[in-house]
């Protein structure tokens, strides 16, 4: 375990196959919780379930139990409310949104209730005694819930609570986003921001670093969200690419990496199979695409791990194979697995759209890059250069490297680097100059 | 048009696939995956991003519960209840001044005792020697005197007050409102728990000592 002058203890908790199993930063494999919840596994073997850290505890919803696991005692148990009673539906379902939020536990998303939520009393997610208190009424921190508050429903599916600060949090729903400012059990108002987008279910959501929050929207967007104002798409760049995706066959997760200073966008098939994944560059507002050699390592779940030393502040994601991994700066490698990368650059056209030529390139790469390989897509349009095979290609190594002659001619010209290892750019010099006369702009 | 020379850098600003192809926006690329604009050194030039390495370090094959797939993961901050501040714990670079102060009268400076020197100021408005202690406490002297302890933690400054109360009964207070108590034990010289003051119920420390000239054990019970 990871000594801290704070004496705090930082514990990664997963579960696979319904078994709950934690570790301490430092810790070199996972343990095992003690059972004593009255099922076994404590928690379904195959449902969606979350977890939220409520009073040193971390309270778990899957849809069809309540449990909560105490990392102090490395025990896991039921999760019974000790004044009234947690919310099911009339088929014993229960919660499977979990969030806290002003010290209280928020549920939602009972599949026989999915318009409702449900809060505990502040500081205390055992109690949901909703019966009004003795005069003058209830106090600030009474729990309280859509069927016992003024404030009711909010008219549609929830799929995501996120909470913003102690006064503010959103309701994500099916195709609409509600505000729900200050505690409801002290005035707290639920307001609509907008009927026309909604929240992929679960935690297709994060927050920056500066509060924004961002999500993925149920028609494929990703937006930041800031209160007070409307959701804003930050990924118009990319719809093309988000257009056809399933949200009811893959789960989408998002966080922050505070490291890398971006969001992940994690979209991976609930029945696995090849994807690509998203991370959103923060500093730039650019979006790159991700793709994992091994298909078994595209996550299902993340979270952040804030750990004392560097490769303990991370965020961790869980994946089909049963391991945890993190992205590692230092590893050229997917667990083992080649990394192979391709950037295709901005096109290089001529004013007046005529044919060109290549005759030379000259590749800078950081001192400390591995080997690349250039090459020279060429077509009559981008399209069709697009989707042809590389004209010239070569290899540059790390550092200032020789000028490559090349002859490739067209009207459109990308540079494109292929890797399969870790490399860092700086420049390259292409020369091109005009085509013939004959060719300059024929259409051949 | 003439040969000429292009520069050309990493598209910085990602993918725009949402243009037509001969009006790509400059600094956006048609194609990008598993690269990134900032490289792993966090430069802003463009790389390869970085690769996956199991949570317990690159080569473990530690499995949550076999091949099964991982529903969840989660993280939760706790207090270590068993928690003992020594040197990778609270308390590191422990520096100590003392001055004495201006009620009762001060002694005689430098106050010695055996191989101890503690420094003191030369005048009653407390302009603290920063000239660390040397040696060994070994009783702590005679008379009255206030010793400050700055301790240093995390980059935050704690400056604990402590008087000797009497000869050969040198027992340090925390005043009213510090939040540290601690006791320090040397083979000759002992600091006592608070005899007076305030502290905070959060903070009792069993036992400590000198490591050298700088640094003390203490024991953090926990919240």
């Amino acid at each position: 375990m990871q000594l801290s002058e704070s004496g705090r203890v930082v514990t990664a908790v997963a579960v696979s196959d319904g078994v709950l199993k934690y570790c301490n930063a430092g810790d070199t494999a996972w343990t095992e919780a003690t059972n004593s919840s009255s099922t076994t596994p404590p928690l379904d073997d195959t449902a969606l379930n979350f977890g939220s850290p409520c009073n040193g505890e971390l309270w778990y919803v899957d849809g069809y139990n309540y449990r909560r696991f105490n990392p102090s005692t490395g025990t896991v148990s039921d999760w019974t409310a000790t004044a009234g009673s947690l919310p099911v539906d009339g088929d014993s379902r229960v919660a499977r949104i979990i969030e806290t939020w002003r010290g209280r536990i928020v549920l939602a998303g009972i599949i026989g209730a999915p318009y409702a939520w449900y809060m505990s009393r502040v500081g205390d997610p055992t109690d949901f005694e909703y019966a009004p208190a003795t005069p003058p009424g209830p106090a600030p921190d009474d729990p309280i819930s859509s069927a016992t508050g003024p404030q009711g429903i909010v008219g549609d599916v929830v799929t995501a609570f996120i909470p913003f600060t102690d006064d503010i949090a959103f309701f994500g729903c099916s195709h609409s986003l509600y505000m729900l400012k200050g505690d409801p059990q002290d005035n707290g108002q639920i307001s609509l921001v907008t009927d026309q987008i909604g929240i992929a279910f679960g935690r297709a959501w994060c927050k920056g670093p500066d509060g924004t929050i961002y999500f993925f929207s149920n028609r494929c967007g990703i937006y930041s969200l800031v209160p007070g104002g409307q959701p804003q798409l930050i990924s118009a760049a990319i719809d093309q690419l988000l257009v056809n995706i399933n949200t009811g066959t893959n789960r989408v997760s998002m966080a922050w990496d505070e490291r890398f200073r971006g969001i992940h966008i994690w979209i991976t098939p609930i029945a696995g199979g090849a994807t690509q994944h998203l991370f959103f560059e923060s500093r730039t507002n650019g979006f790159v695409q991700e793709e994992y050699d091994n298909e078994l390592h595209n996550p299902l779940c993340c979270c952040q791990f804030d750990g004392n030393t560097p490769e303990d502040r991370v965020v961790l994601i869980g994946s089909f194979d049963g391991v945890v991994r993190f992205l590692d700066p230092n590893s050229a490698t997917d667990d083992g697995r080649t990394i192979f990368s391709t950037v295709v650059f901005s096109p290089i056209l001529s004013p007046g759209l005529d044919e060109m030529v290549v005759t030379e390139i000259q590749g800078v790469l950081g001192s400390d890059s591995g080997p690349v390989t250039w090459g020279i897509l060429a077509g009559r349009t981008c399209e069709e250069a697009l989707a042809q095979d590389v004209q010239a290609s070569g290899e540059w190594e790390g550092g200032r490297n020789y000028t490559d002659f090349a002859n490739v001619r067209s009207h459109v010209l990308y540079p494109q680097i292929t890797a399969e290892g870790q490399w860092r750019f700086e420049e390259m010099r292409i020369v091109v100059g005009l085509g013939g006369p004959k060719t300059a702009k024929g259409k051949e | 048009m003439d040969k000429e020379p292009r520069i050309v850098t990493f598209p910085l600003f990602g993918l725009d696939v949402s243009q037509g192809p001969f009006v790509q926006r400059a600094g956006t690329s048609p194609l990008a995956i598993n690269v990134r604009a900032y490289d792993v050194g966090l430069r802003r030039r463009g790389g390869s991003r970085p690769g996956l390495t199991p949570f317990f370090g690159a080569g473990s094959t530690e499995q949550v519960n076999g091949f099964n797939k991982i529903q969840s993961l989660s993280c939760i901050v706790t207090a270590d209840q068993a928690a003992t501040f020594d040197s990778q714990s609270l308390i590191v670079n422990f520096d100590v001044h003392y001055s004495e102060s201006d009620n009762p009268p001060p002694r005689d400076s430098p106050i010695t005792s055996n191989a101890l020197t503690w420094y003191r100021n030369t005048s009653p408005t407390r302009e603290y020697v920063t000239e660390p202690v040397v040696g060994t406490p070994d009783g702590g002297g005679t008379g009255r005197g206030t010793a400050r302890f700055k301790i240093s933690t995390d980059g935050v400054d704690v400056i604990l007050d402590c008087s000797f109360i009497s000869a050969g009964f040198p027992g340090p207070y925390v005043p009213s409102g510090n939040p540290i108590d601690f006791t320090m034990t040397q083979a000759a010289a002992t600091f006592f728990n608070p005899m007076i003051g305030g502290m905070s119920s959060n903070w009792t420390v069993v036992s400590g000592s000198f490591i050298g000239n700088y640094f003390f054990n203490c024991y953090y019970p926990g919240p």
